[in-house]
């Protein structure tokens, strides 16, 4: 996913350098660290949560910590990419179980056929909307992983670290996550608009 | 209903879903400028105020005038030292101190009159 860095200079920049500069008063370092690691939070808030302004809120919030904690950066210790990814995925999961009770997966319809066909007749905004729609029923813990897995792409071992669980755990959320999105999916042709065939 | 037996590895569904994840990769949800600006709005407020080094220690004003009169005092005792080394040194021999650094030859009873410096001769240098 495309960064908004300012200048390609910059680029080149590790966020852990960023970081350090941030907590000697470097407000232009922070600057640059909301440009890179903004837009990707907020896509992961946005899907986990179904709600720009809760988004918004979380993503906030992760930022408010990492100037906090800028200026006791231990270099070498974690990637900054990830420390964030673990405070947002720690609010998104309390902002989750706030709104209980959540979607019964049980009530999903079983699936009848295939839904190659109809997901190929979608557009690319139609395919991602319906996935955003489908992921809200999946548990808390599945929806952040096929997220951070599937949509962010992040390998198993960074989302481990940042879930806090082992990689074998990631492997089963994830797995468990897309035959429940496959379903959900199955489930909702007909209000999706997809076709039978 | 039987989560693990449901269409597990089939190729159709995990096409299907890829094109669906691969739709979501490819229109991620942006954030608004509004919202941006106020994370801008956020860092500018907070990293200065995380370098920022303690400012020093104000005197309260009752210290004042002894702040002052030690400052003057220091700068005053300077003053008089610089005058003292240059009515007692011949100006030649001033410039050979600085020009060889060889102070050997320097009396240094002439800084301080009346003193004993003989403890602080080099017992080795003389025999």
């Amino acid at each position: 996913m495309p960064m908004n860095a300012t200048s390609s200079s910059d680029d080149l920049t590790p966020d852990t350098a960023l970081l350090v500069a941030v907590g000697n008063g470097d407000a232009a370092a922070a600057r640059l660290l909301v440009a890179r690691l903004s837009p990707r939070l907020f896509n992961h808030a946005a899907r986990v949560l179904g709600d720009r302004t809760e988004a918004e809120d979380v993503v906030q919030e992760t930022l408010l910590r990492l100037w906090k904690i800028a200026p006791n950066w231990r270099q070498g210790e974690a990637q900054v990419s990830t420390w964030c990814y673990r405070v947002l995925v720690n609010l998104c999961t309390d902002r989750l179980r706030a709104r209980r009770p959540s979607v019964d997966i049980d009530a999903i319809a079983e699936p009848q056929a295939s839904l190659k066909s109809a997901v190929e007749a979608m557009t690319d905004r139609a395919r991602s909307d319906a996935l955003s729609e489908a992921l809200s029923v999946l548990s808390d813990r599945q929806r952040q992983a096929v997220v951070l897995r599937h949509i962010e792409e992040l390998g198993n071992p960074e989302i481990a670290e940042i879930m806090d669980i082992s990689v074998e755990a990631v492997e089963s959320l994830v797995a468990r996550g897309k035959r429940t999105l496959t379903a959900a999916l199955e489930g909702r042709r007909d209000e999706l608009g997809y076709d039978h065939g | 209903m039987n989560w693990d037996t449901i269409m597990v590895d089939d190729p159709n569904n995990e096409e299907t879903l890829e094109a669906l994840f691969k739709a979501s990769r490819d229109n991620p949800v942006e954030p608004g400028p509004d919202f941006m600006a106020r994370l801008i709005a956020d860092a500018d407020a907070n990293a200065p105020k995380m370098g920022a080094t303690p400012s020093p220690k104000k005197v309260s004003h009752w210290a004042r005038p002894a702040q002052n009169w030690l400052a003057a005092s220091g700068l005053t005792a300077a003053t008089v030292l610089g005058v003292w080394i240059g009515i007692l040194l011949p100006e030649t021999q001033i410039a050979d101190i600085w020009l060889t650094g060889d102070a050997n030859e320097i009396d240094l009873t002439a800084f301080l009159p009346g003193a004993d410096l003989s403890q602080f001769t080099d017992p080795e240098a003389d025999g």
